[in-house]
């Protein structure tokens, strides 16, 4: 099944259309208002927030409703998501400023696949104001661009882009999954609330659709590197690209490369149980340090069996946020710990990333070397079977 | 929009409503599940024909076209719709080419019946169901700022520019994107390598569990992770996996630490419930390690009704006497309720608490043994009569009766306890001689009588004893008794043979003797029964 983009044909009753109508006009009004007060307020102005918040919310319904937001500001008319909005006349003047206003400034309209966020609203503040670029680009001002927000440009032709909405749903899902990993290991630290696991499987849903869309442009995400405060966000999200590409590569179900995406997410949440200044510690760690970074693993375990789902794919989460940290090594007696296939994979895609990142105590290796290590000096802790197949699946990379 | 159509996609959604909710109705009969929602599937194909697709609003007790409302339901979790709203799903788009088992799944996820195991949230099981000719949409965007907070779409908003900003510097416009990337395995290796197996999957979360406990990791959550863990033996029993339970418990059983007796414990008190335990009698086999035993062990002291109760469900005697141990280990709690199982139960039953009593001390066993022995089936007579025995004053209180019962078994068995009882020896001897006495007993057969002999002569008694030597003696009445007398004198020389004292020796020495007067087939029997009582032979005593 897939997920419906644009539903327009279900909503065309009278009620849908007045719905429309009623949030288009509020719109519109709203841009106005934010246009003549960004000549005088700066976008962190309280005077915006109710504007904003009118925006957004109508956004969300929209996007609820349609599955899009798509507001064109033409010469011949004012439309959402395709209907036409009608307005009073007393309102004609403000929606020839608003034309005219945007028109200048090369913008035919606004577009959003998934609701911006409130820092996307303050970026358009700005951007409409005397402070904003004369002529910005899709994405708003290039240095500070939008996550989410779009603009219709007048010159970019009548022919949509696909492959740059999708590109900026890659960049938003992404951001979206190191923001939930973050959060959620900060949320574990203070027993504060958690954001729902639904939001991370949509991440992970928009991340492995992405990813047969667009395979070689998503593997790119593994480039980029946290500083050392945000390491562990960026590292699982970039471990969740690695293992979703690695399962796609191996001709697995999407069923299962979104257990490993999520998986991936959550492998690392046990360091929540690890004080942050030793995590920051650099040099040799004395025994103690050293036992509570091994008992992490058993901590992401337990902050998912804890929630009591025992379905299959929790497990596999469970499973392999703890196995993907044991090495595929007798210790002492023990014979050689059974490790699932996600744990096999994410152990391989975990090492990965963390070799080519910037940690306190050692440098990152670039991506050539990476994969040396792993496949010489390291080989032994991974599935000689899998981890013959790294350096195919990272082959992208190493470009 | 024509009041036909509208009808039209009114009577299909209702159809597949009635459909949904008979297969939620009759969830426990899956294999009727497809023929349920044939009627819907062809509403739904006689639709479809005219419109190549229908979308339809979904609403929390609600499904709307165009507006209009076609199918309106209360809100209850069993219903169509529920589950689908509240999870985020906000259309549905029926395609032609709509087949029975999409509908199916599309059931499976609106269906908000509880389970056991959990489940995943409609929208992510609708995308993993991956359906051609149904589509969805969902509540747009991942509403992370909700409960996120305020900072989230700040912290959102400067990782997607650092984002942006490593594609733009690798993606250029000379990058050439591929469809598709060629697949590195075979299916053949995708399946060895990535087998759907729950049974390795549940045993290893068990496992970590544990290890979670016995590294005293668990801290506040260890009642969670013990719910978590008894889940998972409850998805193993109902996927019937036994080996995998056998391996949990094991490892249950045997893990040390601070929390593990904590663990335990409530564990425990899960794994008595009588439903559970049920299931798991009846489950379980030959797997190794064995379920039974392990399961078994981890009861809690109050559970020996409940095991009690299981006993006849044992698959075979193994298996019930596992049951019954646990149970005769766990006394205090079914002290109760075993005579009564002892005397009314099924044979197996019996049987197997009889084969578990030997850790009791021999009073209570023989007490209780005394209860079996009042069982109408001679097989659990037959049982008893041993462990009665271990009691002589249990024995000849109960064995008496024995020794006029229908079975001969049972007559045998009850004269051979008997014999041991020599604490009671007079007492024991008054009941064989009692029964030698009755006119069946010179009717059996010549092995029982035999027994009875021996029997007697092992007491060891003055009234055996007399009794014996008086048979000896005895003089044939009637010219065609002789054979007869001949043969009872011949089991009299097995009884002194059995007696072997002194007396009994000089007894067989005189009667030994030529000039005795006895049949010569006697005398030679007595010589070699003296010669065995004064080696010490077996069954003799060294004199």
């Amino acid at each position: 099944m897939s997920a419906e983009r644009s539903v327009f044909d279900a909503t065309s009753s009278a009620a849908t259309r007045e719905r429309r109508q009623q949030l288009g006009q509020q719109i519109t009004l709203a841009i106005s208002s934010l246009l003549r007060n960004a000549r005088n307020y700066s976008e962190d102005n309280a005077v915006f927030t109710p504007v904003l918040a009118q925006i957004q919310q109508s956004i969300f319904a929209l996007l609820e409703a349609d599955g899009a937001f798509e507001l064109e500001l033409l010469d011949e008319g004012i439309y959402l998501n395709r209907q036409a909005v009608k307005f009073d006349a007393i309102y004609l003047p403000l929606l020839t400023a608003v034309r005219t206003d945007l028109k200048q400034r090369g913008i035919g309209g606004m577009t959003a696949a998934v609701a911006p966020p409130n820092a996307d609203l303050r970026q358009l503040v700005r951007v409409l104001s005397p402070r904003g670029p004369p002529h910005p680009g899709a994405r708003g001002d290039p240095s500070r661009p939008f996550v989410a927000l779009r603009f219709k440009l007048r010159d970019a032709g009548a022919g949509e882009d696909p492959s740059a909405d999708r590109s900026a749903r890659l960049v938003a899902a992404y951001a979206h999954a190191v923001f939930f990993v973050d959060h959620t290991i900060q949320q574990l630290r203070v027993s504060g609330e958690l954001i729902p696991l639904w939001a991370a499987s949509r991440v992970v849903q928009d991340l492995v659709d992405l990813q047969r869309d667009m395979p070689l442009r998503f593997l790119q995400l593994a480039r980029c590197k946290a500083a050392s405060e945000d390491y562990w966000g960026f590292h699982a999200a970039n471990v969740a690209v690695l293992a979703i590409s690695f399962g796609s590569r191996l001709g697995l179900t999407k069923a299962r490369r979104h257990d490993l995406g999520m998986a991936a997410l959550f492998h690392d949440v046990g360091m929540a149980a690890i004080p942050a200044a030793l995590l920051e510690r650099q040099g040799k760690l004395e025994v103690g340090a050293q036992r509570a970074l091994k008992a992490s693993p058993l901590f992401a375990a337990r902050a998912i069996l804890r929630d009591r789902e025992v379905h299959p794919s929790a497990l596999e989460r469970a499973l392999a946020a703890y196995e993907c940290h044991l090495d595929l090594v007798p210790l002492g007696d023990d014979p050689v710990p059974e490790i699932g296939l996600g744990g096999r994979i994410l152990g391989i895609c975990e090492s990965y990333d963390a070799l080519t990142t910037t940690r306190p105590f050692r440098p990152a290796r670039t991506h050539q070397e990476a994969l040396r290590i792993m496949t010489t000096e390291q080989v032994f802790r991974f599935d000689p079977q899998l981890v013959d197949l790294l350096p195919s699946v990272v082959e992208p990379l190493l470009r | 929009m024509a009041a036909g159509t509208i009808t039209a996609v009114r009577d299909a959604l209702d159809s597949l409503a009635r459909s949904f909710k008979r297969v939620s109705v009759y969830r426990h009969a899956p294999d009727q599940h497809l023929a349920y929602l044939e009627p819907a599937a062809a509403e739904l194909r006689s639709l479809l024909d005219q419109k190549t697709q229908v979308t339809v609003s979904v609403e929390a007790t609600a499904l709307l076209y165009e507006g209009e409302m076609v199918h309106s339901e209360p809100a209850r979790e069993t219903g169509f719709c529920y589950r689908l709203h509240r999870d985020g799903v906000r259309t549905l788009t029926f395609r032609r080419g709509v087949g029975l088992d999409e509908l199916l799944a599309l059931a499976h996820v609106a269906l908000g019946e509880p389970q056991e195991e959990g489940r995943e949230d409609a929208v992510t099981e609708l995308w993993k169901a991956d359906l051609k000719h149904i589509g969805y949409s969902a509540g747009a965007g991942y509403r992370m700022d909700e409960s996120g907070g305020e900072g989230a779409s700040t912290s959102v908003t400067e990782v997607a520019g650092r984002v942006q900003e490593v594609l733009d510097r690798h993606v250029g416009r000379s990058f050439v994107e591929v469809a598709q990337q060629p697949v590195l395995w075979s299916e053949l290796q995708r399946a060895k390598g990535d087998p759907v197996d729950y049974a390795a999957l549940g045993r290893r979360a068990a496992h970590t569990i544990l290890r979670i406990v016995e590294q005293d990791y668990a801290g506040w959550d260890l009642q969670a992770l013990q719910e978590t863990f008894w889940r998972l033996i409850d998805q193993m029993l109902e996927r019937e996996q036994a080996q995998a339970i056998g391996h949990a418990l094991d490892r249950l059983r045997r893990v040390e630490g601070a929390q593990v007796s904590e663990f335990r414990q409530g564990l425990g008190a899960r794994l008595a419930d009588p439903d559970r335990l049920e299931r798991a009698v009846k489950l379980a086999g030959a797997e190794k390690p064995p379920l039974l035993g392990a399961w078994l062990q981890l009861l809690p002291p109050a559970a020996g009704p409940a095991l009690l109760a299981v006993l006849p469900l044992g698959r075979d005697p193994a298996a019930r006497l596992l049951v019954a141990k646990a149970a005769v280990a766990r006394m205090e709690s079914c002290a109760a309720l075993l005579p009564d199982l002892l005397r009314k139960g099924s044979a197996p039953e019996a049987q197997a608490v009889l084969g578990a009593m030997a850790p009791l001390p021999p009073l209570r066993r023989a007490e209780l043994a005394a209860t079996a022995f009042e069982n109408q089936d001679p097989a659990v007579r037959l049982e008893a009569i041993p462990l009665l025995a271990a009691d002589p004053a249990h024995a000849v209180r109960s064995l008496g009766e024995g020794l006029g019962a229908k079975a001969r078994a049972v007559r045998v068995a009850a004269a051979q306890a008997l014999a041991g009882c020599t604490m009671v020896a007079e007492q024991a001897a008054a009941l064989l001689l009692e029964a030698m006495a009755r006119p069946q007993f010179a009717a059996g057969d010549k092995e029982e009588r035999t027994h009875f002999y021996r029997s007697l002569g092992k007491l060891g008694s003055s009234s055996g004893f007399s009794y014996l030597v008086a048979r000896l003696w005895q003089k044939p009445k009637r010219i065609f008794g002789r054979q007869k007398l001949v043969e009872e004198k011949l089991l009299v020389v097995q009884g002194l043979a059995e007696d072997g004292t002194g007396r009994a020796l000089r007894t067989l020495e005189d009667a030994a003797l030529r000039w005795s007067g006895l049949p010569a087939t006697v005398v030679a029997a007595c010589k070699a029964a003296a010669h065995h009582v004064r080696t010490g032979a077996k069954g003799g005593k060294s004199v």
